[in-house]
């Protein structure tokens, strides 16, 4: 992409990919080719601004990100154990003390 | 910036508690009851399963304090007292390892949706596509804060015995006319009333007042004259 020189003169090409092949867009020699090429070049360079404040924003929250996940999977194996200890058990995502249906009828 | 770039690695002794807790509760899930008892004396036996969880905890909240505070020692001191407040008034008087466990992580999920919404708000100049990622991120976080705090309530509502408020019944009793507050008060439930925690009769404090009087029909006739469709024998 960029400037091709084709004998003594200078053309500006772009190339875009559609529907899987490059294709080259010409633009002449001209203004047009100038201000198509300013433009595209701000649009990479924001692009790439973009990019680079994603990815540093996803490099600083990353390790965080983990340990909120380790802290939440120890929490609910603790919080688990805890209850199946205390005579609890898990009925449809609600937890339930065990057997005391059976108790209530026999009272 | 975070203090250690990973999450703290566990002792093998703590791995190996780990594993045989996971082992013991799909025992238990599959309806095994033989397990109960051992499962309730791994816990007491083995504190390093807390202790370690309580240290990722802590670790978190003060990896979240440290990234949104930055270099500001003011407001990292700010953070730190505000959170160790939210704490105290979470965890109440006297809370359990396991409690003290879930306030520190409702609070460092609190600490996230602030981040978050901050996040969502400071973004300088964004581009839609950051703006759909900062959306998504308080999202997430937004769910993760209301499972936190489920998670305690729900454990909170399940280990402790409810709260009788002794409130004595301030009304007036039709039958004798009298306050009588000490005699009224509503006596705390028997054990054998706790029962299920799923459909749990939670009991209640029920204030049942007296019906009140029926108007007095006689005087009123007397005083209207007959009714028109009155019949007279």
């Amino acid at each position: 992409m960029g400037w091709e020189d084709r004998g003594k003169r200078r053309y500006y090409y772009e190339s875009v990919r559609v529907e899987g092949r490059v294709v080259k867009h010409y633009f002449g020699s001209g203004i047009l080719a100038s201000l198509t090429e300013h433009y595209s070049s701000e649009a990479r360079r924001a692009s790439a601004d973009e990019a680079d404040a994603i990815r540093d924003e996803r490099n600083r929250l990353e390790p965080l990100a983990v340990l909120m996940t380790d802290l939440d999977r120890s929490c609910r194996r603790l919080i688990e154990a805890t209850l199946l200890a205390a005579g609890f058990h898990l009925h449809c995502r609600s937890w339930r003390k065990t057997g005391a249906r059976r108790t209530r009828r026999e009272t | 910036m975070l203090d250690e770039p990973a999450g703290r690695p566990e002792s093998p002794t703590a791995t190996a508690a780990t594993t045989d807790l996971d082992a013991m509760i799909a025992r238990a899930r599959a309806g095994d009851q033989a397990v109960l008892p051992h499962l309730r004396v791994y816990l007491d036996d083995h504190p390093e399963l807390w202790r370690v969880t309580g240290d990722l905890a802590r670790h978190v909240r003060d990896s979240w304090i440290g990234v949104i505070a930055g270099t500001d020692l003011i407001a990292r001191e700010s953070l730190t007292r505000t959170t160790a407040a939210l704490a105290a008034d979470l965890a109440g008087p006297a809370p359990t390892t396991l409690e003290q466990l879930l306030v520190d992580r409702v609070v460092a999920c609190w600490l996230q949706v602030h981040y978050s919404d901050a996040a969502v708000a400071q973004v300088a100049d964004p581009t839609p596509r950051q703006s759909a990622l900062a959306l998504k991120r308080q999202d997430a976080a937004q769910r993760r804060y209301l499972a936190a705090i489920g998670a305690f309530e729900t454990l909170r509502r399940l280990t402790r015995p409810a709260v009788q408020p002794a409130v004595p019944r301030l009304l007036n009793d039709a039958s004798t006319g009298a306050t009588d507050a000490a005699a009224t008060a509503v006596p705390p439930p028997s054990p054998a009333d706790e029962v299920d925690a799923g459909d749990r009769q939670v009991p209640l404090t029920v204030f049942n007042p007296p019906d009140p009087p029926l108007p007095d029909l006689d005087r009123y006739r007397e005083r209207s004259g007959p009714s028109p469709d009155a019949v007279t024998p």
